[in-house]
């Protein structure tokens, strides 16, 4: 190779700086939720929504600004024009610090499989390292307000998911059976299409282990569950002390409602869905949401040091040594007049 | 070529691969859980050649009472109890929970207690895979003394960054062989090095790294030399059967050594000398080899990654493979996905990186395939093996009916000098200049993209609670 090398010109040069940049731009300018609870896909919706009975969530924000919660909302019936309400709160204080309500259009498209439906409201502007609630709930009381239903997320791994069957059945001590596809089954949920809250009234669940067939003597799991909020066409959570060894096998389910329940199931059984995970799984039923922030620099920057550490800078101090190591070699081949 | 360019090339390779390694988490490269199981066993001490054959009805009456993955790895390691097997994987499922595995990966439940890897994909697994790249990183892990999955993750990615910097050696190699010009090799390896899909494989522990080192190998093998010789004849087939033993979709790479053999013994300058009864031989030896392993090979495995079992399925993957669906699909994951494919890059961008690839493709053919009197006729065959070989491995991940870009990666090397082409031939002076420079630009904006814009925003940005 000759040495008759020429310097890049200032295009070129230029060129090469908005290339190295486009990528930090679109890693701290490109929006991205605070917060993030998601479950793909969607499948066990909590029932509809009434006005006396929201349903709530609790989360940790990190960055200032927060100003809007997306929210993962079905109909489960025709709207015709139902309102729908978020309240936001201080965790801390019970203090509501911010309500908005969405009607008509917004909620049009959660049909079906269901839709992220935004909720935005005016940005806290210290919202950083606070832990807020959010409620939302039918505006309109009574069956009027009544079409749509949030979905939730259990923390821990999906086994067996019987789907949402074609028919209910009013009985208020059910019987089933059901085969654990995993180890550490910790909680099941049921479909129903009325569980009523009533005073003092609990929801039972007994699961007894089989082996060919008979009944093994002692209960596995025997669980009593509040009924927070009335379920109308939704699922429902037992959770119970994990049991390690429940791969492969069958147990026989004995639920004990409240009068007036209606399980959902199909000809061979009740729907249901198992759940699996270690002790610490325990209590982490949540609403499927995300919350956004006003776009914060240095809450990013913040962020992403926290998440990777000083990888993060090391890794972009070999990147760009690379390039320009790089870049050095091109403008000096391209610039070398032997080879023209 | 100058010193400084080589040495320069090679730590550009080495930091490039290394941002990867320090900015990609731990278990983010996709299949990495099944990779490291798989080498984990060998770290124990367990031979990874030994393939059990059972009968329909063993493999039935042991589905009966084991999980299907535990039926396959005890076929491969007889010697490993159900036991250590629950306990290896509760070992991995544990560590992907540590490193928020179900917040980067969108489709993955939350991990915690989980103890199974059918918690996260049922009966999915790496066992069936061909062993060579398991028995490397397992001896690896063994020699070292690794411990835990961890550790011979972490094993796994260094592995894979010095394949990275050495496919980049052997792209620099051929490419000096190939071109009379810098400008068109510092094009080749430059690409290798940037492309970026291809660089994020200096950070995964996956054996589509070692079936690209030698493929690498095999074009240059054949490549970087003129004349017959039956060592390098041995070298050729020996590498080809290693890339084999390492994936099965290498499996092209077959067709490279056929070429060569045909090339030196009956089209190189030098062949006219010989017999026709030599040149014959030459080429026959080879060729009956090459079939026959290759026969022997693709019957032997477990489901045909290339070739189906029945035309009924092998229709059905061709009609599959030719819809715009899969070929968008091949193309989205060809130039980015992230978070083990749950997120792609922007529909207009891969829409853009598809026009653009497509008008490469057309230049770089027409240049090679057109009447054009510039390159010296062994160097133009030489590119011609490198655009059939690119072909021929685009064709078998049609054939394979599995829209997944990581398949073409043996193609990479020839892929790298094809893309060096385009600053010599027909276009010479400031128009080679202009391309190399042109695209080196466009390969720093997408890595930027890619990998600030995407790969880290992605992992540390988004993540799910």
């Amino acid at each position: 190779m000759s040495s008759t090398s020429r310097l890049p010109s200032h295009a070129a040069k230029l060129g090469l700086l908005l290339a190295l940049a486009i990528g930090p731009a679109f890693l701290l300018l490109r929006p991205a939720p605070d917060t993030e609870i998601r479950d793909i896909p969607w499948r066990a919706h909590k029932g509809v929504l009434q006005a006396d009975f929201p349903a709530r969530q609790t989360f940790h924000c990190d960055s200032n600004g927060l100003r809007q919660i997306d929210v993962a909302l079905v109909a489960l019936t025709p709207s015709n024009g139902a309102e729908l309400e978020l309240v936001l709160w201080d965790e801390n204080t019970g203090v509501p610090l911010r309500s908005v309500r969405i009607h008509g259009g917004a909620l049009g498209q959660t049909g079906g499989g269901g839709a992220w439906v935004p909720f935005d409201f005016e940005p806290l502007e210290d919202s950083a390292d606070r832990t807020f609630a959010f409620t939302v709930a039918a505006v309109q009381p009574g069956a009027a307000g009544g079409h749509f239903s949030v979905f939730q997320r259990y923390r821990g791994q999906l086994g067996r998911h019987v789907l949402w069957g074609d028919r209910s059945l009013p009985v208020v001590r059910p019987k089933g059976q059901f085969q654990s596809p995993l180890g550490n089954l910790s909680a099941l949920a049921f479909a129903f299409a009325e569980l009523p809250l009533k005073e003092g009234a609990k929801a039972k669940l007994r699961l007894l282990e089989m082996v060919d067939g008979e009944l093994v003597d002692d209960v596995t799991v025997q669980v009593e569950s509040d009924i927070d909020l009335p379920v109308f066409s939704g699922w429902f959570f037992f959770e119970f002390e994990a049991i390690p060894d429940s791969r492969g096998k069958t147990y026989q389910i004995e639920l004990d409602l409240p009068e007036g329940s209606r399980v959902v199931g199909n000809e061979h059984g009740m729907s249901l869905m198992s759940f699996h995970g270690g002790a610490e799984a325990r209590g982490r039923v949540d609403l499927v949401f995300r919350s956004w922030a006003d776009r914060d620099l240095l809450a990013r920057i913040t962020r992403l040091h926290k998440r990777a550490g000083t990888r993060l800078w090391l890794g972009a101090a070999a990147w760009l040594t690379s390039i320009l190591l790089l870049a050095r070699i091109v403008f000096q081949t391209a610039g070398n007049k032997s080879e023209a | 070529m100058e010193g400084n360019i080589r040495r320069g090339l090679f730590w550009a390779a080495l930091l490039h691969g290394l941002a990867y390694c320090l900015l990609l988490p731990a278990w983010m490269g996709e299949d990495e859980p099944w990779h490291v199981e798989y080498a984990s066993y060998v770290v124990d001490g367990h031979g990874p050649f030994g393939v059990e054959s059972v009968s329909k009805e063993k493999w039935e009456a042991d589905l009966a009472v084991a999980t299907y993955r535990q039926v396959q790895i005890q076929r491969r390691f007889p010697s490993i109890s159900a036991e250590a097997i629950e306990g290896r994987q509760a070992q991995i499922v544990s560590s992907m929970a540590r490193e928020s595995f179900s917040g980067r990966v969108d489709w993955a439940p939350p991990l915690e207690g989980a103890v199974e890897f059918d918690s996260l994909a049922p009966n999915f697994s790496a066992i069936h895979q061909p062993p060579l790249y398991y028995f490397l990183l397992g001896n690896l892990g063994r020699g070292l003394g690794l411990d835990t999955p961890r550790e011979i993750l972490f094993a796994g990615r260094a592995l894979s960054l010095v394949a990275f910097v050495i496919v980049a050696m052997l792209i620099l190699g051929i490419g000096r062989r190939v071109f009379p010009s810098d400008r068109a090799t510092v094009l080749a390896v430059l690409f290798a090095i940037l492309l970026p899909m291809h660089a994020r494989h200096s950070s995964v522990v996956n054996n589509d790294v070692l079936a690209k080192v030698l493929c690498a190998g095999v074009l240059f093998a054949s490549l970087y030399a003129t004349g017959y010789s039956w060592r390098r004849v041995g070298a050729v087939l020996v590498l080809s059967a290693l890339a084999l033993a390492a994936k099965p979709t290498a499996a092209a790479v077959a067709g490279v050594a056929v070429l060569f053999a045909v090339y030196s013994a009956w089209g190189s300058p030098l062949a006219s000398k010989q017999k026709t009864l030599t040149r014959a031989l030459r080429i026959g030896l080879p060729l009956l080899v090459v079939a026959s392993s290759a026969a022997l090979y693709l019957g032997s495995l477990d489901h045909g990654p290339v070739v189906s079992n029945t035309w009924h399925n092998f229709a059905d993957r061709l009609q599959g493979s030719f819809s715009p669906k899969f070929l968008l699909e091949l193309l989205g994951t060809s130039v980015g996905r992230f978070n083990w494919q749950s997120r792609p890059i922007s529909p207009a961008l891969v829409g853009l990186l598809g026009a653009g690839i497509g008008v490469l493709g057309v230049v770089i053919g027409k240049r090679l395939l057109g009447a054009t009197s510039e390159p010296g006729r062994g160097s133009r065959f030489l590119l011609r093996v490198c655009l059939l070989f690119s072909l021929a491995q685009l064709a078998l991940v049609v054939l394979r009916g599995v829209p997944i870009g990581r398949y073409l990666a043996p193609a990479l090397p020839a892929i790298a000098i094809l893309v060096g082409s385009l600053a010599w031939g027909e276009a010479r002076g400031h128009s080679s200049s202009r391309w190399v420079i042109g695209i080196f630009l466009v390969l720093v904006a997408f890595s930027s993209y890619f990998l600030w814009g995407g790969l880290v925003f992605n992992q540390y940005v988004v993540l799910g609670a």
